[in-house]
């Protein structure tokens, strides 16, 4: 199924084809733009959610600035309420990563994993829905919030 | 096999320089997490093309583990892995059924964007976080971009870089 050398030099960068390829990419975009921008897209920060290994861990309210450990995890969490920002470590089997809580943020403030891909390449949690992953330590952080369009405006 | 030695010292020139790119790609920083250009995948393509689909596996699944543990991210061969066979596999199809009806760009832009939806959705499945489906919202644009520079740039290199090359150090006849 190989095609000579002559074959593939004589390819150019367009071709009529292209046309139905482009078509069905942009019905993919489309369709994945409906699912999941116009759907109830959450806002108003409430809770941020700790997960280690799945397990929910932490959840701290933005309202009441208090956090909440769950039962069996009080040894791997540790809170700071000292500065300006909470600061959330969370030291486990896998590794420690630190969370930085402001008043209307949440982002990881530095991890132990290589490459630490939770701290650079995620932004920092606003609003409800936005999460922040850090796959070797098993840490999740979620946003939760109240969605735009449950929300009664009077 | 055809092309014995010349064979495998090609695939393995590409698979290298495939996976120094696949590593360099790794270490910039981004801001949406698996968004990058993969011009590692320029190699895949010339595999695919110059070498046959078989080899071109063989690249993919060596860059992917050999990048993951140079990497330090032994659980990204999870959703990197998958994504890149079932894209190679897009690639392939394309490649076999629709040469010269479909550009070498359009193969590319659609092997990307496959790539980063299956990515996305075994990175889902193994976090169990369903929440994550709504990057695909940054990462389909993304890989649209990203398959048009790695398939601009495949077919300029079969274009512009002279025969004679191809046939002394590349091409098994």
């Amino acid at each position: 199924m190989r095609y000579t050398l002559d074959k593939l030099k004589e390819q150019k960068f367009f071709c009529r084809g292209d046309i139905l390829v482009y078509i069905l990419i942009a019905v993919i975009t489309v369709v994945v733009m409906c699912v999941f921008l116009i759907p109830e897209r959450q806002n108003a920060l409430e809770r941020i959610n700790i997960y280690y290994d799945n397990d929910l861990v932490y959840v701290f309210d933005m309202e009441t600035r208090q956090g909440k450990t769950a039962s069996g995890y009080e040894n791997i969490i540790a809170e700071d309420y000292s500065g300006e920002t909470i600061r959330v470590t969370i030291v486990t089997d896998k590794g420690e990563n630190v969370v930085e809580i402001g008043s209307s943020y949440a982002r990881m403030a530095s991890a132990d994993c290589r490459f630490a891909d939770c701290v650079r390449s995620f932004p920092p949690i606003k609003e409800g829905g936005d999460i922040i992953v850090c796959l070797p330590n098993k840490i999740t952080v979620t946003g939760e919030g109240v969605a735009v369009s449950n929300e009664i405006r009077l | 096999m055809k092309g014995g030695a010349k064979r495998i010292t090609v695939l393995a020139a590409f698979t290298a320089i495939s996976l120094v790119m696949f590593t360099v790609e790794s270490l910039i920083p981004t801001f949406i997490p698996g968004a990058k250009i993969g011009l590692s995948n320029v190699f895949t393509l010339l595999a695919l093309f110059l070498l046959g689909p078989y080899d071109a596996v063989i690249l993919v699944v060596v860059r992917t583990v050999l990048g993951s543990i140079i990497g330090g991210n032994l659980s990204a061969i999870m959703y990197s892995l998958t994504a890149g066979i079932v894209s190679l596999a897009v690639s392939v199809v394309l490649y076999r059924f629709a040469f010269g009806k479909v550009s070498i760009t359009a193969l590319s832009v659609s092997a990307a964007v496959v790539h980063n939806i299956v990515q996305t959705a075994v990175f889902c499945l193994v976090t169990g976080t369903t929440q994550w489906f709504y990057y695909l919202v940054y990462l389909v644009p993304i890989g649209i971009i990203s398959g048009l520079c790695v398939g601009v740039i495949t077919l300029a290199m079969i274009k512009y870089i002279p025969v004679s090359f191809f046939e002394k150090y590349i091409v098994i006849r």
